[in-house]
């Protein structure tokens, strides 16, 4: 169960707030922190928990029901998906879009593409597998 | 562009005082349901504005059409629903007082909002207390309160934040947020940036009288990556106001 008051009230300074509150439902989604099917605050309640524009949270709401990833119920507010596959798209959308971040960033460095992709299966093989990175000195 | 009439509209709004002219062809407009700041440096002119919608001062030239068609002045008083930057009460009176004063002042006060406001604001406990013997962010706390038991269309608050410390703070935006009514406008005046920017929709930058900058918060971030108080500080230096 989700537990709305420990969401983060500090924001990115550079995206737009709405987008970031979508962000946050879809990682507790992705994480099983709201259950599908939960009800979420309503557009009032969120807001103050949020100290942010009861529009800002109102398009929140529109843009998530547009992505499916809600449903209004008439006179009882808000829910999340059941629908199973939901939470894997969300998944992959949340993957894709730090993969975007990632290569924007590589690229940034100076990168090509093939260092990227070599870089990271380096990572990947090293790192991850919990070895330490490669540390100076060592 | 919305086709729901805007709350307030202000026109070519000019006030001249003997020596000064402190608002120089001020054009606004406040759509319904929305949070806007009026942000400046001190001495900007914002208190000017707010009074003179207020109805508190007469225009020296230029327009003010309210939702309502209230004229600007005495009629305009009564729907506009007005936060001065500083409790003008006899320090006599006690906090039950100042909302009766109110609930017999005003057609459109509401019980049932005074007695949210003063849980959120906690003030319930001191009912007793006279005005005289709240600390200064208990005041600002206690004009809010009466600002917001009131039920109408257009909410002018000046410097609600001024004088209260962080967790106050916290409490008057949960305040605004809460008891905005569905479709009533808040114009709040400040220069307190960085805690508030998040409650508003769309923000008037005023510099020396005139409206310097305009926008909607969403747009700044999205089409300049900038929030509201990096705006603020880019405007008010090039300004030379800060």
């Amino acid at each position: 169960m989700q537990s709305w008051e420990q969401w983060s009230l500090s924001f990115d300074d550079r995206m737009p707030i709405y987008r970031q509150i979508i962000l946050q439902f879809s990682r507790a989604f992705v994480r099983g922190d709201i259950r599908p099917g939960e009800r979420i605050p309503s557009i009032r309640e969120l807001s103050v928990l949020l100290k942010v524009n009861t529009n800002t949270i109102q398009r929140v709401y529109q843009e998530m029901e547009r992505g499916k990833l809600i449903s209004s119920k008439r006179g009882t507010g808000y829910f999340f998906t059941e629908d199973e596959n939901m939470m894997d798209q969300t998944r992959r959308d949340l993957a894709q879009d730090s993969l975007r971040r990632f290569v924007e960033e590589m690229r940034a460095l100076g990168c090509a593409d093939k260092d990227i992709l070599d870089e990271l299966a380096l990572f990947m093989t090293t790192y991850m597998r919990g070895d330490e990175p490669c540390e100076a000195g060592s | 562009m919305s086709l729901v009439k805007p709350v307030l509209e202000i026109v070519g709004l000019e006030k001249h005082f003997l020596n000064c002219e402190a608002l120089r062809g001020v054009d606004m407009s406040i759509p319904a349901g929305q949070i806007v700041g009026l942000l400046g440096p001190n001495a900007s002119g914002k208190t000017t504005l707010l009074k003179t919608v207020a109805g508190l001062l007469q225009p020296t030239a230029g327009r003010i059409h309210y939702a309502e068609g209230a004229e600007p002045g005495p009629e305009a008083r009564k729907t506009i629903a007005f936060c001065p930057d500083a409790l003008t009460f006899p320090g006599w009176m006690r906090v039950r007082d100042a909302f009766g004063f109110y609930r017999e002042m005003y057609s459109d006060y509401v019980q049932a909002r005074a007695d949210e406001l003063m849980g959120i604001l906690e003030l319930d406990q001191l009912q007793d207390t006279y005005v005289r013997r709240l600390s200064k962010g208990m005041k600002e706390r206690l004009v809010l309160s009466l600002t917001f038991s009131r039920e109408t269309r257009l909410y002018l608050l000046d410097e609600p934040l001024d004088g209260i410390d962080p967790v106050g703070k916290m409490k008057v935006i949960d305040a605004i947020l809460a008891l905005q009514p569905e479709g009533a406008s808040t114009l709040v005046s400040t220069h307190l940036v960085k805690d508030i920017e998040r409650i508003f929709d769309s923000v008037y930058f005023l510099s020396k009288g005139r409206i310097v900058f305009t926008g909607a918060c969403d747009a700044m971030r999205e089409e300049n990556n900038q929030t509201v108080e990096q705006a603020y500080l880019e405007v008010f230096i090039r300004e030379g106001s800060i």
